[in-house]
């Protein structure tokens, strides 16, 4: 009980307590401002990224892409479902659109006069608005005015704002094409209003001139096969994400599919092969009512189903173009030298006993446990060849007749489904590691309140070394001495904290108006929109890093007090009392 | 309370002072008795020993039986805040505590935080009656620092007493004061050990003071004996 009141009475009236509170309370402020800083960042790029890409991004993370994403034809004229087929089947998904991600040159019109690198994104408008943010990020096609979704040959009528065709002065082309640049691609900077003179551009006017180069099914870029097309700007598009704005070009996905020849072949090769139209990703939209990590689930399922059909045509065709065919197959199928590995998957399929196909998934012990087989067999490290030979020992006396076909697939190869963030991590981990970086060094700067802490505790139980005397003459244990410390430093941490969460949670919801308060008596731009991602400075607050905070400010208050109070605690009493 | 061939050395730097070399003593309940020596002589330090407040070279004391010394930290605490109430030669008040919470501290530091609020009415009623008794009554809310010696000894008498301890051990609680208060203050003792049997084991070294007491005993060359004259 005369802790709390002995820790009372000092806290009131020693007035160098007070130095320790204030610097808990800065550096609670200090740990807050950065915090939230970091935080609201962080939560912007993710908000950001997360209307760019759409909920769910399915891809191979290839920029040769691969095939079957849409409705494809056979050699006998037969149409099959693609990956958008399937995905688009399961209740959780709202849309799917495919998208191919290349990179391009760009020549603006003469008086812009020079030549950019972008970043091309072939996109199909009315159904990539459905999954992304695109069309708010546009300046003409967003407008009350136009109707409807976002087109590349449609302009706002000059006088209503309503779309009508595309229709460049002088051009000669029947039909013209329109293009979708980021704002920052033209207007680097922004103008003295601290905008863009998007209204200053006629839409459908300006010619660009957009240079790809094909990438083959094998990786590889062909520059003998590039090609330079004229485009008519229709529009702009304004994300407010820097990197985005200053490399964003949008073409349409068919175009763009045939200018890298990823589209299908007319006709079957020699070997009967027709090989397929690529993409780079498909987005996909959540439908309401479902999180994005259920739609996620529900577009793995529709993967994992599309691989198996895939898998069983693969099998019924004849060598020679199975060969081309894995170039273009969600999955990759390994050569018979490849030595299989836990984690992979034998795919065995008999031609004509359909019942006895099978799924093997090698287990962690390196085994396999095929079906209507007595014992588990040892796969791990031997090289496929040497599997299939084991296995078709062992099939022998159930097959009959044609053997049966054995492929291993590496299931971290292929196509996956990756919700937003998963498919950004990299970007968002190199973020965090920024954001634990800066919380590690304001820590290690609030290491300097511990260090006051300690010194005046040193001071405090010097100067109060008689009380402590007292308080042991009256029966007062070593425990009780050093509690007496310690619940003070812990409430110097505790009004630290309410002082500094108070300050700082200030600061953060006024910190546009404190830069540009600073900035006008500096006569500078502090926050300069062009060295950053975002055009304001992102900052929130959040209660559970508050907590956090204070929690951290209360123990390091108490941390820097832990040997002083614990020296209090082990005086003798008469050495206390006799000390002068 | 028996004290038995009780030694004290101080080690200071590399010569061994012995302060006590082995001094025997009893003290009955209800007994008065006044340890009287030479400045130096080591009387505070016996005192000390006696209280728990330091430990001895050599030698033990006895309370009801036990070893006092020889016990857990945790009863030897429970002793000096129960059996024990020291009135030191310069107060040792808290300057931060009011005149009523320095009373209250020994019971503060023997109850929990239920049980001081459970009981805070009853034991501020008493702290507040033995100050009135010892004239302070009106003083309740000042601070150390605005009491004269002799009220500031009176608040440290209040506070030895508030736990009821079986012994009161004064140490020179004389003198810092003038005649007068003096006096008063030894008179509030004598009261105390003729009405209450309280016992009283005072150090000082003042014969004239020692005359209060039932038995004299003088402490010299480290040892006790009967006090001559
Ligand atoms: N902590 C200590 N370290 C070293 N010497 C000490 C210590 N405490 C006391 N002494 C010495 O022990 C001796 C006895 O001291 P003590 O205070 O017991 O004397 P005293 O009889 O109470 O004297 P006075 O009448 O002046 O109060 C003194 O010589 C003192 O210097
Ligand atoms: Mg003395």
């Amino acid at each position: 009980m005369y802790k709390l009141f002995l820790t009372l009475r000092y806290l009131l009236h020693r007035r160098i307590t007070i130095v320790p509170i204030l610097a808990v309370m800065l550096c609670v402020a200090m740990d807050l401002i950065v915090a939230s800083v970091m935080g609201g960042f962080l939560d912007e790029v993710r908000s950001a990224a997360r209307g760019l890409f759409g909920d769910v991004i399915v891809s191979d993370e290839s920029l040769s892409g691969f095939g079957y994403y849409d409705t494809w034809t056979d050699a006998d004229g037969k149409t099959h479902d693609g990956l958008i087929q399937y995905i688009r089947r399961q209740k959780e998904v709202a849309q799917a659109t495919p998208v191919i991600e290349t990179f391009g040159m760009i020549r603006l019109p003469e008086q812009k006069g020079f030549s950019k690198p972008v970043n091309v994104l072939g996109i199909v408008p009315d159904q990539y608005a459905q999954v992304t943010d695109y069309q708010k990020s546009l300046y003409y096609q967003n407008s009350p005015n136009w109707t409807g979704l976002p087109s590349f040959d449609q302009v706002p009528d000059p006088v209503t704002g309503k779309p009508v065709p595309l229709q460049p002065p002088g051009a000669t082309t029947a039909a013209p094409k329109g293009l979708v640049l980021g704002v920052r691609v033209l207007w680097p900077k922004r103008d003295e209003k601290g905008g863009f003179p998007r209204e200053e551009l006629r839409p459908g006017t300006e010619p660009v001139q957009l240079t790809v180069a094909p990438i083959r099914a094998s990786g590889m870029a062909d520059t003998q096969g590039a090609v330079t097309r004229n485009f008519y700007l229709v529009d702009t598009s304004h994300t407010r994400i820097q990197q985005i704005d200053q490399m964003a070009c949008y073409v349409p996905f068919r175009d763009l599919q045939e200018y890298l020849e990823m589209g299908a072949s007319a006709r079957p090769d020699k070997d009967g092969f027709l090989s397929p139209a690529r993409a780079t990703r498909v987005l996909v939209k959540t439908a309401p009512g479902y999180t994005t990590d259920q739609c996620r689930d529900a577009v793995a399922r529709a993967v994992k189903e599309w691989k198996r059909d895939r898998l069983t045509r693969l099998f019924g065709a004849p060598d020679a173009a199975r060969q081309k065919m894995q170039y273009y197959e969600p999955f990759t199928w390994q050569p018979p030298d490849y030595v299989v590995r836990a984690g992979d998957t034998i795919h065995l399929r008999f031609p004509g006993q359909a019942d006895l196909n099978q799924d093997l998934a090698v287990a962690d012990d390196g085994s396999i446990r095929p079906l209507k087989l007595d014992a588990a067999i040892r796969v791990a490290g031997l090289p496929l060849a040497q599997v299939r030979a084991m296995l078709a020992m062992r099939y022998e006396p159930v097959a009959h007749g044609g053997g049966f076909a054995s492929v291993v697939l590496n299931p971290n190869f292929g196509v996956q489904a990756k919700v937003w963030e998963e498919a950004n991590e990299k970007y968002f981990s190199a973020i965090e590691n920024q954001r634990f970086i800066a919380l590690l060094m304001v820590g290690v700067v609030s290491l300097t309140a511990i260090a006051l802490v300690w010194v005046i505790f040193v001071m405090i139980v010097v100067e109060k070394t008689k009380d402590i005397g007292i308080v042991k003459s009256v029966g007062g244990s070593a425990g009780g001495v050093m509690a007496i410390f310690l619940i003070w430093a812990g409430l110097i941490g505790l009004i630290g904290t309410v002082l500094g969460g108070a300050l700082g949670s200030l600061f953060v919801a006024h910190i546009m108006g404190i830069e540009q308060w600073l900035s006008h008596l500096l006569h500078t731009e502090l926050w300069d929109p062009s060295a950053y991602l975002f055009e304001t400075i992102p900052a929130r607050f959040r209660w559970n890093e508050m907590l956090t905070i204070g929690g951290g400010a209360v123990l390091a208050a108490m941390l820097g007090a832990l040997l002083p109070a614990f020296r209090a605690g082990r005086m003798s009493p008469v050495d206390a009392l006799r000390w002068e | 309370m028996l004290v038995r061939q009780l030694a004290k050395t101080y080690r200071l730097g590399r010569v061994d002072v012995d302060v006590l070399r082995g001094v025997d003593l009893s003290v009955k309940a209800g007994e008065f008795v006044a340890i009287i020596g030479a400045s130096g002589s080591g009387k505070s330090t016996l005192l000390h020993l006696m209280g728990l407040l330091d430990r001895p070279t050599e030698g033990s004391v006895s309370f009801r039986g036990q070893d006092i010394h020889r016990l857990s930290a945790r009863r030897r605490n429970h002793l000096r805040n129960r059996a024990f109430g020291f009135v030191f030669q310069f107060y040792h008040l808290l300057p931060e505590l009011r005149i009523v919470d320095n009373v209250l501290l020994p019971a503060m530091v023997s109850s929990s935080t239920l049980g001081w609020f459970s009981h805070r009415r009853r034991l501020r009623a008493a702290a507040v009656e033995s100050l009135t008794l010892l004239g302070l009554g009106h003083r309740l809310g000042h601070r150390p620092a605005e009491l004269s010696g002799g009220e500031r000894q009176r608040v440290a008498i209040a506070r030895a007493l508030v736990n009821s301890p079986e012994v009161l051990l004064a140490d020179e609680p004389t003198g810092n004061l003038d005649a007068t208060s003096g006096s008063a203050i030894l008179d509030v003792l004598a009261t105390l050990n003729k009405e209450r049997g309280q016992t009283v084991v005072m150090v000082t070294h003042d014969p004239k003071v020692a005359a209060y007491a039932h038995r004299t005993v003088e402490l010299r060359d480290g040892r006790l004996r009967a006090a001559t004259g």
